[in-house]
C-alpha cells in the first residue's frame, strides 16, 4: 500500500489516502475502515437518465463518491472489500443521503476520514505502508487423501485449495493399483491446483509438508508431470520447494510448518512466525507457572491496573468491533501497556496462531510477576456463551478410560 | 412465496434458553448454510426436533419385538400424504434432492424418531395420520416401487424370533468357535508383520510356494528375510520401503477360535491407520523386539510401545497378549526375558490393563518358534512346556456381541462396481458392524447423508467359515453390504458413514460433550485448542470451545467448575465442536462410536468418551 496523503489535526481526527497495489492491502484496510468513518473514492454508479422522448436509459457513471460507513464487509476468498453506506457530499449523479456500496479496487486510491485516529489505526497505516517487503509463502499439507494449498502473507493466511479424495484402504486380496490409482488422482489434482493459484513470481517458497511418505511421493510426481509437459515456470522454480514433515493434512498443521526449524531462515521476517512463537510462549508459561499468565478480558485489565504486563496478546478482530466503546476500551488497554513498558502483539485474525487466540477471548498476556487470579464467579467471558447448564451436570463415579 | 435466505445465526446459547417455537416455520434455507449446494446441505444438516424442543434426546433402544409389523399400505399411502402436507413442505418436495427433512413435518425426522412416539402411533394406526409410520424419504420419488415389499421384509426380519434364530444358525455354523478381532500393535521394526505372516503360514493359510516365490523376490528386491512380512504388505510402496503403512487384515482359525488379524503400522506418522484397526479390535497382541538396544528405543518416550499401549487401552482393548520377538537375537535369554516382562508389566498396569488379562510369551517370527508348536527343550529350557503364541491366543474370551441392539454398520470404505457390488448401481460398503444384523432385503437408513437404501449383498468374515449364516452379517464381524435404493449416490458414502437401522437411526451431530482423560499435553488445553478428532475410521479438525469442569480421575467428583486450563494427566469434562458432522453416540449406548482420540501434532493427546449431543451448529465464525 502506498501513503499518498495524510492529515492528521491535534484534536485526533483527520484524514488519510493510501493506494492499496494487492490484495493484502484490501485486509489492511478492512481493519481501517470502520462505521461512522467516511470513504472517499472513484466508484461506479448506475445513473438512469431519461430523454425528452420518454425512454428510459441507464449507464454506469465512474464517480467519486464520499460514503459515511454504515457497513463493511470483507470476502476472504477473493480479498475484496465492500462499504455500504450514505452519500455525504454533493454529487452530480448521486443525491445526499443514497445508499451506495463501494467496492475497493486495486491501483485505486482512496480516502479514510475518521473523527479519531487511535494508535492502533495509525500503527496499521504505517505496517501497510512499509516499504520492506515481507516473504510470501505457499505451503501445502496434505495426508493420503486430503490436501491444503495456501498461501502464506505477512497478515494473511488463506487457504486457496482443497483436495479431497477418497483413497482405498487396504483389504485382503487387495489390488494395489486401486491405491495407485487414487493416489494418481490426488497427485493429478493437487498439481493443477499448484500451478493454478501458486503465483511463482510472488512467492519465495512452496513448502511441501505431510506425514509419512506422501510429500515425496508428491515431490517426484510434480516434476515427472512438468517435465513431461514441459512446464518451464515449474522447473525453474524447483529450487523453491522445501519438503518437511507434519502431522497431518488438515489445516492446523500449517503451525507445525511455520515452526519448522528447517524453514525458519526464510520465515525470518514473517509476522506469522512471529506470532505463533508468541502465542506458544503464552501457553508454555500457563503450563509453568499460571499466576502469570492471563486470558481473558477482566483479567488482563486487572493486571494492567498492577502494571503487571510484560507483554500484551490481542487480536485484531477486537479492534474491528462495531461499538466505539469497546474499541476504545482495547485502545486504551494497548497504550497503556505500551506506556508501562510492555510489547504488544496484535494477531491477525486469519493466521491459524490468531484464530487460536480468539478462541481464546482475543486477548492474553504474560505477566512480569505472579499474580493473584481474580474471582471466576463474577466473570462474563466475551466471546463464550455463559453455560446454561447450571447445577445439573452429573459426572459418573468411574474414570473416563 | 418462498423467503429469500436470510441470515439467521442458531444461537446455541443453550439449553434453557430454547423456545420450542422456534424450531417451527424455520425454512430449510434459515439454516447459515452459505453458499452450501442443497446436495451438501442435505448431507450435513442437522434438524432439530421439535417436540424435544431442540434437544436431541436418545430414543429409547427399542427391545427388537417391540416393532409392531408395519402394514404395507399405511407405510406407502403415509409417505404420499406426507409428500403433500403442508403447503410449505410440499413445495421444498419440488426441489430434486433438497429436501432434507424438513423441520415443518418434525417427526419424521429419521434421527430424531421417539420410538415410542412412533409405536404409539403405528398402533393407533390409520393411513390418514400422516405424521407416523415412516419417515419420508428424502427424494420425491423415494416411494420406491420395492418399498411395501421392503418393509415388510424388513418388518418380519426385524422381529426378534428370526434375529435370535440367524444368530444361533450362525453361531452353530462356527463349530464351537468364538470370533474374536485381534489386532497387532508395536513399535516400528518389532517384527509384527513377520510374525503374522510366519504363523499364517505354519497353520496353513498361507502356501509354501507363495513363501518361496516371496523370498525370490525379495531377495532379489534387497530385503531377504521380509518374505513372510510379504504376506501381508502388499503393496508396491510398503514392499519397497520395508514398512507396513496401512492396516492389512487376514485370518486365521486355532482350535477354539476364528480370529480376525488386523496387523497395524508402527510408524508414529501411521498411528491415525493404526487407531482404525484397533477401533474394531477385541484383543491385542503387543509384540516387542527382545533386541538390546531396540527394546529400549521402543520403551523410551518417542517410541511407539508405550503410545500403542496407551491407545490400545485408550480404545477400550482389555485383553492384551504380549509376544517378545526376535529371541533368536537375545539367545533366548531367561534373564532378558524377565526384564522385559517386568518392566512393561509395570508400564501395562500404570495403563490400565489388569494384569490378569495380560499373557507373556517368548517367540521368534522370523524362526517360527513357540508360535503354534512348542519349544524344545535344548533351545529354551526355562519355557519348554509353557503356552505357545496361539495357545494364548485361543485363551482369548471374545466380548459380548450386541446382536439385539439396532444396526449400526459402520463404514471404512466404499467401492462402486466391481463384483463385489452385486450389480450396477450398488455400492459395496466395506466396514464392521458394531451391533445388530443385516441380510439381504433389509431397509437401511445411511447417515450422515440421510439417504434410505436397501440391501442386495451380504458377505461378512464369518460368513466363509459358517456355512449356516445364510449370508447376514453379525455385530462384531467385519464385511461388505452392498446397497442400493432409490437415488443412490457413491458420493455420500464414505469412511465414518454409518448404515444405520430405519426404526432407531444413529445420531448425527457435530457438537457434543464429551469427557477427556488428557495424557501428556506439551501446552496447557485452554478454550479454543484445535486438535484432529479420531473416531473410528474417520479423523476431522476439532476445536474445545468450552471447559466444563475438571473431575477427579479415579473418583469422578467435580473439582472445579470453568476452569481456565488444564493440565496433562487430568480429566475433564468439555464441548467439542467438529468441523463436519460425524455420527455419534452416548458412550453408555454405544461404546464403538462414544469413544474416540484426541491427536495433535503427531502425538495423543486425550481419550475421550461421549457424554451428551448437542444439536449441530453450522455457524461459521465471523471475522
Amino acid at each position: 500500500m502506498r501513503l499518498i496523503h495524510k492529515d492528521i489535526n491535534k484534536d485526533r481526527s483527520g484524514q488519510v489516502t493510501l493506494l492499496p497495489e494487492n490484495p493484502e492491502d484490501m485486509w489492511h484496510a478492512y481493519n481501517l475502515v470502520r462505521v461512522g468513518d467516511r470513504l472517499r473514492s472513484t466508484t461506479l454508479r448506475k445513473v438512469t437518465t431519461e430523454n425528452a422522448a420518454g425512454t428510459v436509459s441507464s449507464q454506469k457513471q465512474r464517480t467519486t463518491l464520499t460514503v459515511l460507513v454504515e457497513s463493511v464487509y470483507f470476502d476472504v476468498q477473493g480479498c475484496s472489500l465492500q462499504v455500504k453506506g450514505r452519500n455525504a457530499e454533493e454529487n452530480a449523479y448521486v443525491k445526499m443521503g443514497a445508499y451506495h456500496t463501494i467496492d475497493l479496487e486495486l491501483q485505486r486510491k482512496f480516502t479514510i476520514v475518521k473523527d479519531e485516529w487511535d494508535s492502533v489505526s495509525l500503527d496499521r497505516v504505517d505496517e501497510a505502508t512499509d516499504i520492506a517487503r515481507h516473504a510470501d509463502l505457499s505451503a501445502i499439507v496434505m495426508q493420503e487423501g486430503l490436501g491444503h494449498i495456501c498461501l502464506i502473507t505477512s497478515s494473511m493466511t488463506l487457504v486457496r485449495c482443497r483436495v479431497e479424495v477418497n483413497v482405498p484402504k487396504k483389504r485382503k486380496g487387495f489390488q494395489s493399483s486401486q491405491l495407485d490409482k487414487a493416489m494418481q488422482r490426488f497427485y493429478e489434482q493437487l498439481y493443477q491446483g499448484l500451478n493454478k493459484h501458486i503465483n511463482f513470481g510472488i512467492v519465495k517458497c512452496v513448502i511441501l509438508a505431510s506425514p509419512g511418505f506422501t510429500k515425496d511421493d508428491f515431490y517426484e510426481y510434480c516434476f515427472r508431470q512438468a517435465i513431461k509437459e514441459d512446464n518451464k515456470v515449474l522447473i525453474e522454480n524447483k529450487p523453491k520447494f522445501v519438503l518437511v514433515h507434519s502431522s497431518s493434512g488438515h489445516r492446523q498443521a500449517l503451525k507445525e510448518v511455520l515452526e519448522d526449524p528447517n524453514i525458519a531462515n526464510k520465515l525470518a521476517d514473517t509476522r506469522a512466525a512471529l506470532e505463533v512463537k508468541a502465542l506458544a510462549d503464552f501457553y508454555s508459561m500457563l503450563k509453568s507457572d499460571p499466576s502469570r499468565a492471563f486470558y481473558g478480558v477482566k483479567h488482563v485489565e486487572m493486571a494492567n491496573e498492577n502494571h503487571a504486563i510484560e507483554v500484551l496478546l490481542i487480536s485484531d478482530s477486537l479492534f474491528r468491533s462495531n461499538k466505539i466503546e469497546e474499541r476504545r476500551r482495547f485502545v486504551k488497554l494497548v497504550d497503556s501497556v505500551r506506556e508501562n513498558a510492555g510489547q504488544v502483539r496484535i494477531f491477525s485474525s486469519l493466521h491459524p496462531s490468531g484464530e487460536q487466540l480468539n478462541q481464546l477471548t482475543g486477548v492474553a498476556a504474560i505477566l512480569r510477576f505472579p499474580m493473584h487470579e481474580p474471582d471466576d464467579s463474577d466473570i462474563d467471558d466475551d466471546y463464550g456463551p455463559t453455560d446454561g447448564d447450571g447445577n445439573g451436570l452429573d459426572y459418573p463415579t468411574n474414570a473416563a478410560s | 412465496i418462498m423467503s429469500r435466505r436470510r441470515v439467521k445465526n442458531i444461537a446455541l446459547n443453550d439449553d434453557e434458553d430454547y423456545d420450542v417455537d422456534e424450531s417451527f416455520g424455520h425454512s430449510f434455507e434459515d439454516e447459515p448454510a452459505f453458499g452450501v449446494s442443497p446436495a451438501t446441505a442435505n448431507a450435513y444438516l442437522f434438524v432439530r426436533d421439535k417436540d424435544t424442543g431442540g434437544r436431541i434426546t436418545q430414543p429409547p433402544l427399542p427391545d427388537v419385538k417391540e416393532e409392531p409389523p408395519q402394514s404395507a399400505p399405511a407405510p406407502q399411502m403415509a409417505r404420499l400424504h406426507v409428500a403433500t402436507a403442508g403447503p410449505a413442505h410440499s413445495v421444498k418436495v419440488g426441489f430434486a434432492g433438497a429436501v432434507a427433512v424438513s423441520p415443518s413435518v418434525p417427526s419424521p425426522s429419521p434421527r430424531l424418531l421417539s420410538t415410542k412416539q412412533q409405536q404409539q402411533q403405528q398402533a393407533a394406526s390409520s393411513a390418514s395420520n400422516s405424521r407416523s409410520a415412516s419417515p419420508a424419504p428424502p427424494r420425491k420419488n423415494g416411494a420406491d416401487p420395492d418399498s411395501a415389499g421392503g418393509d415388510s421384509t424388513e418388518a418380519s426380519a426385524a422381529s426378534a424370533a428370526a434375529a435370535a434364530e440367524a444368530y444361533k444358525r450362525y453361531c452353530a455354523g462356527l463349530g464351537d468357535r468364538a470370533m474374536i478381532n485381534l489386532v497387532i500393535i508395536g513399535h516400528v521394526d518389532a517384527g509384527k508383520s513377520t510374525l503374522i505372516g510366519h504363523l499364517l503360514y505354519l497353520l496353513g493359510a498361507v502356501s509354501q510356494k507363495v513363501i518361496h516365490r516371496y523370498e525370490q523376490e525379495c531377495r532379489k528386491a534387497g530385503k531377504p528375510s521380509f518374505q513372510f512380512a510379504w504376506v501381508l504388505d502388499e503393496s508396491e510402496e510398503e514392499r519397497q520401503r520395508g514398512v507396513t503403512m496401512d492396516v492389512a487384515r487376514s485370518q486365521l482359525s486355532t482350535r477354539h477360535r476364528l480370529v480376525n488379524l488386523l496387523d497395524c503400522p508402527g510408524h508414529k506418522d501411521f498411528i491415525p491407520n493404526m487407531i482404525s484397526g484397533a477401533m474394531a479390535a477385541d484383543a491385542a497382541l503387543l509384540v516387542i523386539n527382545a533386541t538390546r538396544g531396540e527394546f529400549e528405543s521402543g520403551f523410551d518416550q518417542g517410541g511407539q510401545t508405550r503410545e500403542h499401549a496407551l491407545l490400545a487401552r485408550g480404545l477400550g482393548i482389555g485383553q492384551l497378549v504380549v509376544a517378545i520377538n526376535k529371541m533368536d537375537t537375545a539367545k533366548w535369554s531367561e534373564t532378558r526375558f524377565a526384564e522385559i516382562r517386568d518392566k512393561l508389566g509395570v508400564y501395562l498396569k500404570s495403563v490400565g490393563f489388569k494384569p490378569d488379562c495380560v499373557s507373556y510369551c517368548p517367540v521368534s517370527g522370523l524362526e517360527g518358534a513357540n508360535l503354534n508348536k512348542p519349544l524344545s527343550a535344548e533351545l529354551c529350557p526355562w519355557y519348554a512346556s509353557g503356552p505357545t503364541l496361539v495357545d494364548l491366543i485361543d485363551r482369548l474370551t471374545p466380548p459380548a456381541r450386541s446382536v439385539d441392539k439396532p444396526l449400526r454398520f459402520y463404514i471404512s470404505e466404499v467401492s462402486t462396481g466391481g463384483r463385489g457390488a452385486g450389480g450396477s448401481g450398488a455400492v459395496a460398503c466395506f466396514g464392521n458392524a458394531l451391533s445388530g444384523y443385516a441380510a439381504p432385503g433389509h431397509k437401511l437408513l445411511l447417515l450422515p447423508a440421510n439417504q434410505r437404501v436397501a440391501v442386495k449383498a451380504v458377505t461378512s468374515s464369518g460368513q466363509d467359515a459358517s456355512a449356516a449364516s445364510g449370508s447376514a452379517i453379525f455385530a462384531g464381524d467385519s464385511g461388505t453390504i452392498s446397497v442400493s435404493g432409490g437415488g443412490v449416490d457413491p458420493a455420500h458414502f464414505g469412511p465414518g458413514s454409518v448404515l444405520s437401522s430405519v426404526t432407531t437411526p444413529c445420531p448425527c451431530t457435530n457438537r457434543l460433550r464429551a469427557k477427556l482423560l488428557l495424557l501428556n499435553v506439551s501446552q496447557p488445553v485452554t478454550k479454543g485448542y484445535q486438535a484432529i478428532f479420531h473416531q473410528q475410521a474417520v479423523s476431522v479438525p476439532v476445536t474445545i470451545i468450552r471447559l466444563l469442569a475438571q473431575i477427579n480421575k479415579s473418583t469422578g467428583q467435580l473439582e472445579r467448575r470453568h476452569p481456565r486450563y488444564i493440565l496433562s494427566n487430568c480429566c475433564a469434562e468439555v464441548e467439542l465442536q467438529l468441523d463436519r458432522p460425524l455420527c455419534l453416540d452416548v458412550y453408555t449406548n454405544s461404546r464403538e462410536l462414544g469413544k474416540f482420540m484426541l491427536r495433535d501434532r503427531g502425538v495423543t493427546v486425550a481419550a475421550g468418551t461421549v457424554v451428551a449431543l448437542r444439536p449441530t451448529d453450522s455457524s461459521q465464525p465471523d471475522l
